[in-house]
């Protein structure tokens, strides 16, 4: 009894400690520690992209009026809406096209005209340039044209601000009506809001969206009016929602039928209440240890961690069924081997170099530990061993089960067979669908469609990314593109670009530009001289002699734009950076509307120029295709390693290995079949499937030296105890299968066949060949 | 003290000039005949007039004069057709604008853009063509009205002056004068003194181009 306090004492101990530290740890839910760690600059890039960008932050919105007529009230809304979204910190910027919410960053394009124009040079201030332009400008204030251009005429002669304007002009934008930004039909109002969150965060963006829901709620200007959401922030809100929902239901309906079977079989409600002690102390003790090494706990942790430790429920049924009052041996060497085993694969995991990985193979390893333990020395003292009458029900199953061997000619066909499946697919093994993982790579369905072509961010898919070791060298990469991107653009291959550098020029450049204005007597001069003739009042243009000294004078950064849409744009472009080589700068090029991407891919042939396709997921699933493949072969040779040391049987060895892998072969291929390829949560699952799988063929296929010669009946324990977990499984798992969200329905098939074939192939193939002969 | 004595002398000065040019019979016309007269404006679905236009700007040494057609189609179609000294022209359908012309001399540009994107040329547009309209709610949305009678027979004044602060900043103010239903004088004030006058005289119907 004494030690027994000891077992719970220190039991409690370490549960209240591990309570606390999982307490206080922080959950977050950026997808992307998920993706590859970054092996090339593009793949880096590209992470960086889907995590921070500005395309992972963008929420479309857009005010649907149940008729044209109508269209009045939804602009009414978008107002309100925009006005709301505007004073909250949660938004970085908000824009639906008042005509209002520009004028702070046409005043400060417009005061750095000089340094911001390509068109400057000091032929434009010479005597004949100014000619020319006068004449322009005479012609434009006889024309109907005259009030576009009379409030800045005095100040910029010469329009510069409208070569900016057309310059910076985005190549597509919304209609606009009442005020506000509408879709072509003119039914949808459409605003733009960006977050300050990452888009991956997904639970600022579930603020977010919550926050513009209310928003819409609270402009309320008719109920006729319709609210639709769109962006990646969006989408990976709702999958979640869809996930959360989905898996809740179907646990609860698992834990009901896996509850009755072993209530059915086992008869022991006692039993039930005690079997989720290991896993659940587990769970706890790896989530603490990943909250210590990581310092937070990702969500995807939390949920696939639970998953893949859910071989620990199945110990609880090993103790339960197998032991016995006295010698116990055999089981408790079991239980360490199915630890270590599993371990090995979760090591193997953790080895992979994708923090997510990491992570979830700490928690296992933990987990499964922890679990083991708690089976080992705690419920052997709440638990009463079965009653040999009760096992004894249960007689047919190991004749059952030695009818199995029998197999062993087919299975070995079929797993051959299974191999040659999987050879012959290479590459194709593994599913594109890994882009899944990328809601921006994801169709997005046809509303997301029209509001991306409505509001003219329709293809936000390419990026260049002009690298330099100080921002300054980064722009001026980036303004050495502009020519060619200019030239691409006459020809159609790219309806626009988006480059920091039209906004804040190189030093180098702006210097040029400074230096091509003249002082302020010398351009009076050459003014009255080159109006002399025409229809100018020279005096009147003293504004713009006053406009271009002030200009001399001027040089501007990307904090010139600070507190403006345009600041805000500027600072998702304009991204510091510091790596292994040292801290760089990176200037982001958007290309809108690519028409011809191999044109676009020859840029990068330029000096620290990539081009990044944020939807080419290829990149990132072939790196992972390689580590996950490394971390299989290690894994497999890492079980092997411990078998043959702690078993010092290599008939054994060999047998629970070749269960193993045949069966894994088999479910790898059957999957294949059925699913079309593997993914990332397919390959979570098959780790799980390979946990569980070896546990059985540990059990089955393990020697009992002391016990010799053996019967069936001798095994029965084992055999019962291993087909309840198979069953247990089975049962969970296809329920999972059965949900309509990809990544519960991966898992679940995955595991669930899985799990069936280990239990068959061990019976076949890891039984011990002297009790197969003993039975037959 | 004298500084008030200054302003009341001009005020005085401008009310005699006003007198002296338009004759009003009453200043403050009633608001019962500022409808009236916009339900007779309004009555007609589609007018065709010829203007001529002058603008007097302190950028250019002389005024610079236009002429051509104007052509209006109730409730929002406005279409200026210039024709002297350069062909262009103007569409205005709703908020939307369609510019067509060379003003630059080279080849014809067509360009659409918003009135919302260039607030000035949007006001000085619903000022014609909300009263051709006889649409006096959406012109007291951006103007401030005042009507009087002028002492020829059925030929009326309106004073328009913006509502908004930023409008108000570089328009002053505009006239419009007419006859019965017909509009024949716009005269467009600038803030910084800039003028422009328009006059306007209807065509009858036989010497308006072929429709479609």
């Amino acid at each position: 009894m004494k030690r027994g306090m000891a077992r719970w004492g220190t039991w409690l101990l370490g549960v209240i400690v591990c309570a606390i530290v999982v307490y206080r740890a922080t959950i977050v839910t950026d997808i992307t520690a998920f993706l590859p760690g970054p092996a090339a600059p593009e793949q880096a890039l590209l992470a960086e992209q889907l995590r921070d960008g500005v395309a992972a932050r963008v929420i479309l919105i857009g005010i649907e009026a149940p008729s044209a007529e109508q269209a009045a009230q939804a602009a009414q809304s978008s107002l309100k809406v925009a006005a709301t979204l505007r004073a909250d910190a949660r938004f970085a910027f908000v824009a639906n096209g008042e005509s209002d919410s520009f004028v702070a960053e046409r005043d400060r394009l417009f005061d750095a005209r000089y340094l911001l124009s390509p068109e400057i040079s000091a032929q434009r201030f010479s005597v004949e340039g100014l000619r020319a332009a006068a004449d322009e400008l005479e012609a434009l204030l006889r024309s109907s044209a005259a009030p576009l251009i009379k409030p800045i005429a005095a100040r910029d002669p010469t329009g510069e601000f409208l070569s900016i304007a057309t310059s910076l002009k985005p190549a597509a934008s919304p209609v606009t009506a009442h005020d506000v930004w509408f879709d072509p039909a003119g039914r949808i109002a459409l605003l733009l809001a960006t977050t300050r969150a990452p888009g991956f965060d997904v639970d600022s963006q579930a603020q977010a969206v919550a926050a513009i829901r209310a928003a819409f709620a609270a402009a309320g200007t008719t109920d006729a009016l319709q609210l639709h959401l769109t962006g990646p922030g969006v989408f990976a809100v709702e999958s979640r929602r869809a996930i959360q929902q989905d898996a809740q239901r179907l646990t609860l309906i698992a834990t009901v039928s896996v509850s009755l079977l072993l209530l059915l079989v086992l008869r022991s409600p006692r039993f039930l209440l005690w079997a989720a002690l290991p896993t659940a102390t587990g769970a706890l003790a790896g989530l603490a240890a990943v909250a210590i090494a990581f310092g937070s706990i990702h969500g995807i942790t939390l949920g696939f961690g639970l998953t893949l430790i859910g071989e620990a429920v199945d110990y609880a049924l090993y103790v339960q069924v197998q032991r016995q009052q006295a010698n116990n041996t055999y089981l408790w060497r079991g239980l360490l081997l199915a630890v270590l085993t599993s371990s090995a694969g979760f090591i193997a995991m953790m080895l992979s170099g994708f923090a997510g990985l990491m992570q979830l193979g700490l928690m296992s390893v933990i987990g499964i530990a922890v679990a083991a333990l708690v089976a080992r020395f705690c419920l052997p003292d709440v638990l009463q061993p079965l009653a040999a009458s009760r096992l004894a029900r249960f007689a047919p199953l190991s004749r059952l089960s030695s009818y199995a061997p029998r197999l062993r000619p087919a299975i070995m066909l079929i797993g051959a067979a299974s191999v040659g499946l999987l050879a012959i697919t290479g590459d194709r093994l593994w599913n594109d669908q890994l882009a899944a993982i990328s809601p921006l790579a994801r169709g997005s369905g046809e509303l997301d469609a029209r509001l991306r072509s409505s509001t003219g961010l329709g293809d936000l898919r390419y990026v260049l990314a002009a690298e330099g070791a100080t921002q300054d060298e980064a722009i001026g990469r980036a303004e050495a593109l502009h020519d060619r991107l200019n030239k691409l653009k006459l020809r159609g291959a790219i309806g626009g670009f988006d480059s920091p550098a039209l906004m804040v020029p190189s030093a180098a450049v702006q210097q040029a530009r400074r230096q091509a204005l003249p002082d302020a007597g010398t351009l009076r001069q050459r003014l009255t001289q080159a109006l002399a003739q025409g229809a100018l009042r020279a005096e009147a243009f003293e504004p713009f002699i006053a406009d271009v000294q002030r200009a001399r004078e001027m040089a501007i950064g990307a904090d010139y734009y600070s507190g403006t849409a345009l600041g805000q744009r500027l600072s998702a472009q304009l991204v510091a950076r510091t790596g292994n080589a040292g801290s760089s700068a990176i200037a982001l090029i958007t290309l809108s509307a690519v028409n011809d991407a191999a044109a676009v891919a020859e840029l990068k042939n330029s000096e620290g120029v990539s081009l990044i396709d944020l939807t080419d997921v290829q990149i990132l699933v072939a790196d992972y295709r390689k580590r996950a493949t490394w971390a299989a072969v290690g894994g497999g040779l890492l079980i092997v390693l411990i078998l043959a040391v702690q078993l010092r049987n290599r008939s054994a060895t060999a047998r629970i290995a070749g269960a193993v892998a045949v069966s894994m072969a088999i479910t790898a291929a059957l999957v294949v079949l059925i699913e079309g390829g593997l993914t990332l949560f397919h390959l979570v699952a098959l780790l799980l499937a390979a946990g569980v799988g070896t546990n059985y063929a540990l059990f089955i296929g393990m020697p009992r030296e002391e016990m010799a010669p053996r019967t069936s009946a001798d095994a029965l324990p084992v055999t019962l105890s291993v087909t309840l977990a198979a069953g247990t499984t089975l049962i969970a798992f296809a329920t999972l299968a059965a949900s309509t969200t990809p990544v519960l329905h991966m898992i679940g098939i995955t595991v669930a066949i899985g799990a069936s074939i280990s239990l068959i192939v061990s019976m076949a193939l890891a039984a011990e060949p002297a009790r197969a002969s003993a039975a037959a | 003290m004298t500084r008030l004595h200054h302003v009341s002398r001009r005020r005085a000065l401008a009310y005699l000039v006003l007198i002296g040019v338009a004759r009003p019979v009453r200043v403050f016309a009633a608001d019962d005949d500022l409808q009236r007269l916009f339900a007779e404006l309004g009555a007609s679905r589609e007018r065709h007039a010829r203007f001529t236009e002058r603008k007097f700007s302190a950028l250019l040494k002389a005024p610079a004069e236009s002429s051509g057609t104007l052509v209006f189609q109730s409730p929002d179609i406005l279409e200026k057709r210039t024709v002297e000294p350069q062909r262009e022209s103007v569409r205005i359908e709703g908020s939307n604008v369609t510019y067509e012309g060379a003003p630059r001399g080279g080849s014809v540009q067509k360009r659409t853009f918003s009135l919302a994107d260039a607030p000035l040329l949007a006001a000085l547009i619903e000022s014609l063509r909300a009263t051709l309209a006889g649409d006096l709610v959406t012109l007291r949305r951006h103007y401030d009205v005042a009507w009087s009678a002028l002492q020829a027979p059925k030929s009326w004044q309106l004073m328009l002056t913006p509502r908004a602060r930023a409008l108000r900043d570089s328009v002053s103010k505009v006239e419009l004068r007419g006859v019965a239903g017909e509009v024949s004088a716009i005269e467009i004030v600038e803030a910084n003194g800039d003028l422009t006058l328009m006059q306007i005289t209807p065509m009858p119907a036989l010497a308006r181009p072929a429709k479609k």
